[in-house]
C-alpha cells in the first residue's frame, strides 16, 4: 500500500515537473541569441523569400506563447514534430539512438556496480590496511581523469594497438565495451568511496559487534547486516549515477563516434533545433524522475523501517 | 569512407553542407558537371546551347534511367531546377539561382532555361545544385526529400541501399547506371565527429579514406604509416573585413593602415598553421587559375598591396582622420580558431596606436549577429566556394545584395558603381571579363575593403590499399577512387 501510495504521488508530481521543464527550456531556448535559421540556411548566403518562408513555416515570427502552446498542443497528441534540421520525425530519431545509449548506459551501470560496491566494501572492512589504501588511491586516480582523457588511452591501447575492439561506431556489444569502462570509472570510484562510507559507519555499530560476539560467520554477517544496512546510501548514489549515464555521455560518445542522444542534444542545441532539443530534455527528465523513483521504491523494499512508516 | 559530421540529408536543397554534398555528389548527377581543370562539361545532357545571352538550351541524353528503372525525362530535369525557386521548397540553393527566370522541358530530351539577365554564375553553379531526381518523388516530397524516411533516387552511379543517421549510409554501384561501372562496388560512410578519433580509426585500416582532415593537424596525418595524405590548393578564402560603416573605418587611410599593420602570415600560421597559401586578392586561387590561367599571379602582383610594415601602417594612421589613433571592439566567438589570430593582430593595432577591445561572445551568438550585420568593426572570415567562376564569388563579397542581413559583404561597402561592374563582370566572357574582374580587384585593394589573408588547402587520405586522381574539382569521389591492385 505505502508502495501504490508513493508512485501515485510521485506520478502527479512527475507530470507537473515535466510540464515546468518544457516551458523552461522552450523559454531558455527562446531567449538565447541566434536562431534555427543558419541551420535551415545551410552554408550560402539566402535568398530574402527563402528566409521569409522559413520564418514562417517554423513560426519563428509568433510571440512566444504562440509558438510554445503551438509544440505543446501537438506534444500533448504524442506528435513531438520534426527536425528543424534534419528533417526526420523527433520519435524516430529519437528511438534510432535510444539503443545505442541504453545499451551503453546498462553496461556502464555494470562495469559501475561490480567495481565499485565489492571495492568500496572490501575496503570498507579492511579499513586503514593496505587493501583499502590502494583501491582509496585507485578511486581518487580514476576520479580525477576526465571522461573523455580515458576514452582516448583506452582507444588508443586497446583498439589502435592490441586492435582486441573496434575503434568506432556501433554494432554489436563489443562497440560498447570501452567506452561503457571510460563512461563507467569515474562514477565507479564516486560509488567505490559512498559503499566505503557506509560500511564504515555500518560497521562501527553496537549490532556489527554484537553479532561477532555471538559468533556469527562473517558471511552471515554480511549478509544479513552490512549489506542491507549500507545499502541506502549506496542506492541513492547507484541510482542517481545511473540516471546519469542515460543522459550525460556526451563526451565519451564523442570520443567513441557512438550516435547517442547526449551528442544528439548538444548538437540539437547548438543548432537551436527546438523540437528535438524538447523531446530530449523531457526524456531526460522521465529518466530522472524514474530513476528516482525505482530508488525510493527500492528503499521502501530493503528498509523495513521505511515499509512501516517510522522513519 | 568517413566524414567529420553526419551526412544528413540527400538533397542540395536541405543538405547543402560538406557531408552531405559528399554523399549525394556519388548518386545525384547534373545536365553538366566539372571537368580536372573546373570547366564545365557535359554530363546528363550531351550538349548545350546559348542561343541568346540569356537562355541556355540543354540537349539530354537519351540513355539515362534512374536507379529505379524508370527512364529520366526532360520534365524530371526541368523541375529538378524549377523546385529551388519555389518558396515553399525554401531551398538553400536558392541564393545561388536568383538569376533563374524560367526552366521548361522544351522537347522530348530537351530543356531551356531563361535567365533575368545574361550571367556565368548560372551555368558555374549547375554541377552543384542542378541535382537531376525524379519529378514524381521531389513533387511529393519538398520538405523531407533526401531524409532517411523518405531517400532519394538518382542517375548516379551510385544508389543509396542503406541510410541512417546514426549507423551511417551504404551505398551500393547503380546496376542502371549508363556511364562506366564504378571500381568499388559497395562504400558505406560513417560519421566520425572527434577529430583525433577520425585519424585513429584512418590509421588503424578500420577506416579506408576521408576528405576531412583539420588544416592544423596536417603534419600528424601525413606521418601516419600506411596511409596516403595528400593536401591541394582549396577554392577557399579567408580574408578580414573592414567594415566601411564604421565611424573609423570609414577612412580609407585607416582601413589602408590596418592592411598594413596585419601580419598576414603569422594569422595564417596561428589559424591553421602550413597548408594554406597566401592569398593576394579576395578571389581564390582555383577561380583566379580559372579566369586568367596559370600566369594569375601576373595580374594579382599588380593590385595595390600592404605588405607587413608598422611604419607604412603609421604613416598611413597619419594622414586619416584619426592620427593619433581610436579605439575600437571586435566580436568575436569564443569557441573558435581565430581568437589566437586576433589577438596577434590587436597586438600589431596596439603599436600604431589603435586599441582593440576583444569581447568574446557565444559562438551561437557571435554568429546570429555577425549575419545580422550588427556590431560589425573587423572580423576573420573563411569562405568556401563550389565552383571556378568569380562569378560565386564577387556577389557575396561586394554587392547591395551581400551587404543585407545574411549575406556576406561584411565589409558592407556597396554603391550601384560596384553592383553595375559585377552585375558586366557576370555576364562577360572571354578578355573582356578579366578587364572587368581586374578592374573590380583593383578598386577592392585600393580601397583596403578586405585584407586578404590565405587559402587553406583542402586534403584527402586514403589507405594505401586505394587511388584515386582526387583534386579541388572532384565531386564524385567514390567513383574516383579504385583499389591498387585493380
Amino acid at each position: 500500500m505505502v508502495v501504490v501510495k508513493l508512485v501515485a504521488r510521485r506520478l502527479i508530481a512527475a507530470v507537473l515537473l515535466l510540464l515546468v521543464l518544457s516551458l523552461l527550456t522552450y523559454a531558455l531556448l527562446a531567449l538565447s541569441p541566434g536562431g534555427p535559421e543558419r541551420a535551415l540556411l545551410g552554408d550560402r548566403p539566402a535568398t530574402p523569400e527563402t528566409i521569409a518562408a522559413i520564418r514562417a513555416q517554423f513560426l519563428l515570427d509568433e510571440p512566444f506563447p504562440v509558438r510554445y502552446w503551438h509544440w505543446l498542443s501537438q506534444a500533448l497528441t504524442g506528435d513531438f514534430g520534426t527536425s528543424i534540421t534534419v528533417r526526420q520525425p523527433v520519435i524516430s530519431m529519437l528511438s534510432e539512438r535510444v539503443n545505442v545509449t541504453v545499451t551503453l548506459a546498462l553496461l556502464a551501470a555494470v562495469v559501475t556496480l561490480a567495481v565499485g560496491i565489492p571495492a568500496g566494501l572490501a575496503a570498507g572492512i579492511r579499513r586503514g590496511g593496505r587493501l583499502d589504501r590502494s583501491i582509496t588511491l585507485v578511486s581518487l586516480v580514476f576520479l580525477s581523469f576526465p571522461p573523455f582523457a580515458i576514452a582516448l588511452v583506452l582507444l588508443y591501447g586497446f583498439a589502435i594497438q592490441l586492435r582486441w575492439f573496434p575503434v568506432y561506431g556501433t554494432g554489436d556489444l563489443s562497440h560498447y565495451v570501452l567506452p561503457a569502462i571510460a563512461l563507467a570509472l569515474g562514477p565507479a570510484a564516486v560509488l567505490t568511496r559512498h559503499t566505503r562510507a557506509a560500511a564504515l559507519q555500518v560497521g562501527e555499530q553496537d549490532y556489527i559487534t554484537f553479532a561477532r560476539a555471538r559468533g556469527l560467520s562473517r558471511f552471515g554477517i554480511w549478509e544479513s547486516y552490512l549489506l542491507r544496512n549500507s545499502a541506502l546510501p549506496v542506492l541513492t548514489i547507484a541510482g542517481l549515477i545511473i540516471a546519469g549515464y542515460l543522459t550525460g555521455a556526451v563526451f565519451v560518445e564523442q570520443a567513441f563516434s557512438l550516435p547517442g542522444l547526449g551528442s544528439l542534444l548538444v548538437q540539437s542545441v547548438t543548432q537551436k533545433d527546438i523540437p528535438v532539443v524538447q523531446a530530449l530534455v523531457l526524456l531526460s527528465g522521465v529518466v530522472v524522475i524514474v530513476a528516482n523513483l525505482l530508488v525510493d521504491v527500492a528503499y521502501v523494499i530493503v528498509n523495513p523501517q521505511i515499509r512501516q512508516g517510522r522513519a | 569512407m568517413a566524414t567529420s559530421s553526419q551526412a544528413d540529408v540527400l538533397d542540395i536543397a536541405h543538405g547543402f553542407n560538406g557531408p552531405s554534398t559528399f554523399v549525394q555528389s556519388s548518386v545525384l548527377q547534373s545536365p553538366v558537371a566539372l571537368d580536372a581543370d573546373g570547366q564545365i562539361v557535359p554530363q546528363l545532357a550531351k550538349a548545350w546551347t546559348q542561343p541568346t545571352p540569356d537562355t541556355y538550351v540543354f540537349e539530354l541524353r537519351d540513355d539515362v534511367v534512374f536507379s529505379d528503372g524508370t527512364p529520366m525525362t526532360a520534365e524530371d530535369v526541368a523541375f529538378s531546377l524549377e523546385r529551388h525557386l519555389d518558396p515553399a521548397v525554401a531551398s538553400q540553393a536558392a541564393g545561388l539561382l536568383t538569376a533563374v527566370e524560367s526552366v521548361r522541358a522544351s522537347g522530348k530530351h530537351e530543356v531551356t532555361v531563361d535567365l533575368k539577365f545574361p550571367t556565368q554564375a548560372f551555368l558555374a553553379s549547375a554541377p552543384m545544385v542542378w541535382q537531376v531526381v525524379p519529378k514524381s518523388l521531389a513533387e511529393a516530397h519538398p520538405q523531407d526529400l533526401g531524409t532517411p524516411e523518405v531517400g532519394v533516387i538518382g542517375t548516379g552511379p551510385y544508389k543509396v541501399t542503406k541510410f541512417s543517421l546514426t549507423d551511417g549510409i551504404v551505398l551500393e554501384a547503380n546496376s542502371e547506371y549508363w556511364g562506366p561501372k564504378p571500381a568499388i562496388e559497395r562504400v558505406k560512410v560513417v560519421a566520425i565527429t572527434d577529430p583525433e578519433a577520425m585519424r585513429l580509426a584512418i590509421s588503424s585500416g578500420s577506416v579506408d579514406g576521408t576528405s576531412f582532415i583539420p588544416p592544423e593537424d596536417a603534419r600528424k596525418w601525413t606521418d601516419m604509416k600506411g596511409v596516403d595524405t595528400r593536401f591541394f590548393a582549396g577554392n577557399s578564402i579567408a580574408s578580414i573585413y573592414l567594415n566601411v560603416q564604421d565611424p573609423h573605418l570609414s577612412d580609407v587611410h585607416v582601413r589602408r593602415a590596418i592592411a598594413h599593420a596585419v601580419n598576414t602570415e603569422a594569422v595564417q600560421r596561428l589559424v591553421v598553421g602550413d597548408q594554406a597559401q597566401p592569398a593576394q586578392t579576395i578571389v581564390t586561387v582555383p577561380q583566379l587559375k580559372a579566369l586568367y590561367g596559370d600566369d594569375f599571379e601576373e595580374v594579382t602582383s599588380d593590385l595595390p598591396s600592404y605588405p607587413y610594415d608598422l611604419d607604412a601602417a603609421k604613416s598611413e594612421l597619419a594622414k586619416s582622420e584619426f592620427p593619433d589613433g581610436f579605439e575600437m571592439t571586435v566580436n568575436y566567438s569564443s569557441g573558435s580558431e581565430s581568437a589566437d589570430a586576433l589577438q596577434a593582430i590587436a597586438a600589431d593595432l596596439s603599436t600604431i596606436g589603435i586599441e582593440v577591445v576583444l569581447n568574446p561572445v557565444p559562438d551561437d551568438a557571435y554568429w546570429s549577429t555577425l549575419m545580422r550585420h550588427e556590431d560589425l568593426t573587423i572580423g576573420i572570415t573563411d569562405l568556401g566556394y563550389g565552383s571556378a567562376d568569380v562569378g560565386e564569388l564577387l556577389p557575396d563579397f561586394l554587392t547591395s545584395t551581400g551587404a543585407k542581413a545574411e549575406g556576406f559583404n561584411f565589409s558592407q561597402y556597396s554603391t550601384p558603381e560596384m553592383d553595375a561592374k559585377v552585375t558586366e563582370a557576370l555576364s562577360l566572357t572571354g578578355d573582356a571579363r578579366k578587364l572587368v574582374v581586374t578592374d573590380i580587384l583593383t578598386e577592392v585593394a585600393d580601397q583596403a575593403l578586405y585584407v586578404p589573408l590565405y587559402s587553406t588547402n583542402a586534403g584527402i587520405a586514403l589507405n594505401e590499399r586505394y587511388a584515386g586522381d582526387i583534386g579541388v574539382w572532384t565531386r564524385d569521389y567514390f567513383s574516383a577512387i579504385r583499389p591498387v591492385d585493380q
